[in-house]
């Protein structure tokens, strides 16, 4: 019985997860050409004549409808072609792919040291909860949440780079992982800022869960089979804060992406935060669309794993659905 | 650290202030130019492309103008029209057939630079389908032929007095015959090649060492694209980059000047800070409504609280480094009781309300203030509107729906825009369209500068718009760096000349 449910459950998250997607992909393609400006001019500037922009318009499909249009893109996006790029006639597909070796890392690194720090740090901060050393862990994470990333990294980069020159002040290798040393050094400040933010969103509920579990009749019930409080939190604990730090962390997934986008700007990290910035200032809209397609992509297949992972940790979550 | 937690709210001073003591000390005076080195350069913008045939935006030409590809003509720092892959040229006294004598030159791939190449290369402008951004700077062309390989001339419709100007920028670049790929590759006959371009993060260029003049200074010169201005001033502080090309908070140079490991490098542009004022709108359609607010506005105290202090005040929309140029500033001095007399004068002594629309860029945001508070003494109630790049084009610059808006209009020799009457400033006056026309058709350069005097003058007299202050370049460079280009008179920023000692 157990295995079919996991199964049900299973196929309704994929559904839904297929359903976000179209949805948002249309959303995105239609709030996009929403937006005021021509993506000619945009291209030729204001100094093109006339003829010179009915002709790009003619080239990049602008005049056909936009049902046509978002077909097009669609049918194509879903075979992973992208398209090329109005303004750099790059391909977006590989253009993504190749940023991603920044962006992913970066996200990825920065995810598991934010559960590293928050984890034990949240439930010292419950443990000792009624302590001023408690009180003070817990002050520090809300201070932690407070201070925008762009500053911390400002502030990181000035130190590190600028004073002690000991890290770079961005930038990443030219050859990329190629060079695992340089590529490490480059990415250690970006994610030690991105890591400060998450972790101390992610501490806070490790903590108030672990009060929770502290407030427990089965904690009781262990305590009074002679473990310690520390003991018996390790057995029944950890389990139980890891579930509202991995549900928070999926749904942390797109703050966690914009910002990425913050760091790689203070870093200089050519990324594919950066690179979604530039485009939409340059109104590069096809790539833009193709960037956020693939992020929302991310996002929703990341909060579809979390499900999974929550519904096989926790019955409770498998039944409510 | 702890004392100067209470700097910390504005990194940017943070960043400075810590400078003295993060730099070692070091004398490169005596040093020579490394003809090995690798130079440097923080950039701001990155292209979006390589292909200057096709796409506008100046990050392009800033990087491969005269330093990857190259026109028949060269516009130099001074501001002087010089022979490139033309070695002479000759006008023909009716100002309509230009012959244009090659020099022999070879493209970065080894092949032959012959006049098909530039035949080629021009027709792709004035063909039919083409979507060059600057078709219109052609418009006058009537045909481009080649008598032979090394002579090309090209025939006008009408006398053009601007078209030699305009070869010197990217319209004018000349690219292999039959040249493909050019959004991501680039050969050209300069003293760079093309090396590399990593997206998101730096253009690579080699010296040509079979250049066919004088050779570029350092082997390897990296266009480095840093968009955030803090990480921009970090990447130079740390030693990452040799030259700051641009500095978008100019509050920040007064500590680069006081510290001598660097050197602020201040020069001038072509960039009038317009403030423009809609000539059709119902209360700036009255020339005394709009010489009230000029005169309502301080600009030198503009200046320097917008930009530090860097900027120069200019009268009239042309820059001083043109020949036409006349200081007029002073025909809408700071008057505010005069400003005031003015408006009652017009019917509005109880002043109105108008919209500013300030487009993302430094030194709009950084005036729009001012100007508020300025207007609001003679009682004009004036709202600030934050607008995206995409809408300012589509609304403001393209449909002229807007009351007042601050850009700067970058583009040499740029006068003519207000011969326009449909161009956004919505400024008609026939008598200023027939002078430039007259100018364009000039037989001699004195008659044109003349001409093109007197329209400065009475786009000052007619307030057509308000022109706040020409941006200044300012650059600053390592004590290791020599032969930066001063000013930014052209579309290129031209590298052979800069050196770097060991």
């Amino acid at each position: 019985m157990a295995s079919v449910n996991i199964i049900v459950f299973g196929a309704r998250r994929l559904l839904l997860f297929i359903s976000s997607l179209v949805v948002s992909s249309a959303l995105v393609f239609s709030l996009l050409r929403l937006l005021p400006g021509d993506l000619a001019q945009a291209k030729l500037g204001i100094q093109a004549t006339p003829e010179a922009l009915a002709n790009l318009r003619h080239e990049m499909g602008l005049d056909k409808s936009l049902v046509a249009q978002y077909w097009t893109w669609l049918s194509h996006a879903l075979r992973g072609d992208l398209g090329i790029s109005y303004l750099s006639g790059a391909n977006i597909t590989s253009e993504i792919a190749q940023k991603a070796t920044v962006t992913v890392p970066l996200v990825i690194m920065a995810s598991i040291l934010a559960v590293l720090i928050s984890i034990p740090l949240g439930m010292y901060a419950a443990l000792r909860y009624r302590n001023m050393d408690g009180v003070a862990t817990s002050a520090m994470s809300q201070f932690g949440i407070a201070i925008p990333t762009f500053w911390t990294g400002l502030l990181i980069s000035t130190l590190f780079a600028v004073v002690w020159q000991v890290l770079p002040a961005g930038g990443f290798p030219e050859a990329g992982w190629s060079e695992p040393g340089n590529a490490f050094k480059s990415m250690a400040l970006p994610v030690f800022t991105l890591a400060l933010g998450q972790g101390a969103v992610l501490m806070r509920f490790a903590r108030s869960a672990t009060i929770d579990t502290l407030q427990q009749d089965y904690f009781r019930t262990a305590r009074a089979t002679g473990l310690t409080k520390v003991q018996a939190l390790r057995k029944h604990g950890v389990r139980n804060a890891l579930i509202p730090v991995i549900s928070v962390l999926g749904m942390q997934m797109a703050t966690l992406i914009v910002e990425a986008i913050i760091v790689e700007n203070v870093f200089a990290l050519p990324g594919i935060g950066q690179m979604l910035l530039q485009d939409v200032n340059n109104r590069d809209l096809l790539k833009v669309q193709g960037i956020i397609a693939v992020t929302t992509s991310i996002v929703f297949f990341v909060s579809f794993l979390v499900d999974l992972v929550l519904g096989f940790l926790d019955p409770r979550v498998r039944q409510s659905s | 650290m702890k004392k100067s937690i209470g700097r910390l709210l504005i990194p940017t001073v943070l960043i400075v202030g810590l400078i003295s003591f993060a730099i070692p000390q070091s004398n490169a005076a005596t040093a020579v130019a490394d003809p090995n080195a690798t130079i440097t350069l923080g950039v701001d913008l990155e292209p979006t492309s390589l292909d200057l045939t096709s796409t506008a935006g100046a990050p392009i030409p800033q990087v491969l103008l005269d330093n990857v590809y190259e026109s028949l003509v060269r516009i130099t720092d001074k501001g002087v029209i010089v022979p490139n892959l033309a070695k002479s040229y000759t006008i023909s006294s009716d100002g309509k057939t230009y012959t244009f004598k090659l020099a022999a030159a070879k493209f970065h791939d080894g092949s032959t630079f012959t006049s098909a190449d530039v035949v080629w290369s021009y027709q792709r402008i004035t063909a039919a389908d083409s979507t060059n951004p600057f078709k219109a700077q052609f418009a006058n062309v009537d045909s481009v032929s080649a008598p032979d390989a090394s002579t090309v001339v090209i025939t006008m419709k009408n006398r053009d007095n601007s078209f030699l100007f305009n070869l010197t920028g990217q319209i004018g670049v000349v690219l292999k015959k039959g040249a493909t790929n050019l959004a991501s590759t680039a050969n050209g006959t300069g003293p760079y090649k093309f090396s590399k371009w990593n997206r998101g993060s730096s253009i690579t260029l080699l010296r040509n060492d079979k250049y066919r003049g004088v050779k570029g200074k350092a082997k390897t010169v990296v266009f480095k694209y840093i968009a955030d201005p803090n990480a921009l001033n970090n990447a130079f502080l740390s030693g990452q980059v040799d030259v700051l090309t641009t500095v978008q908070a100019p509050e920040i140079l007064k500590f680069f000047a006081a510290n001598d490991k660097f050197k602020v490098v201040a020069g001038t542009t072509n960039a009038e800070v317009t403030m423009s004022m809609n000539n059709e709108n119902q209360y700036l359609k009255d020339p005394k409504v709009r010489l009230a607010i000029r005169e309502a506005i301080d600009h030198k105290a503009l200046i320097k609280t917008a930009w530090s202090g860097y900027g120069t005040a200019i009268g009239s929309f042309v820059p001083p480094t043109d020949p036409w140029y006349e200081d007029l500033t002073g025909l809408a001095p700071y008057d505010v009781a005069n400003s005031k007399a003015l408006l009652t004068a017009a019917g509005y002594p109880n002043g109105f309300k108008l919209t500013l629309e300030i487009p993302p860029i430094g030194y709009a945001t950084a005036s729009s203030e001012f100007i508020q508070a300025s207007l609001k003494k003679v009682g004009i109630d004036v709202t600030i509107n934050n607008v995206g790049w995409g809408e300012w084009i589509d609304r403001i610059f393209t449909k002229a729906n807007y009351d007042m808006t601050i850009v700067a209009h970058v583009e040499p020799h740029d006068i003519a825009i207000y011969g326009n009457p449909q161009y956004y400033f919505r400024y008609n006056n026939p008598q200023v369209q027939a002078w430039l026309k007259a100018a364009d058709e000039a037989a001699t350069d004195a008659e044109r500068t003349a001409l093109l005097k007197k329209v400065g003058r009475q786009l000052a007299t007619d307030s057509a718009s308000d022109w706040l202050f020409l941006l200044p370049n300012t650059q600053v460079i390592t004590k290791k760096i020599s032969g930066i280009p001063t000013n930014s008179l052209g579309m290129s920023y031209y590298v052979a000349s800069i050196a770097k000692t060991k």
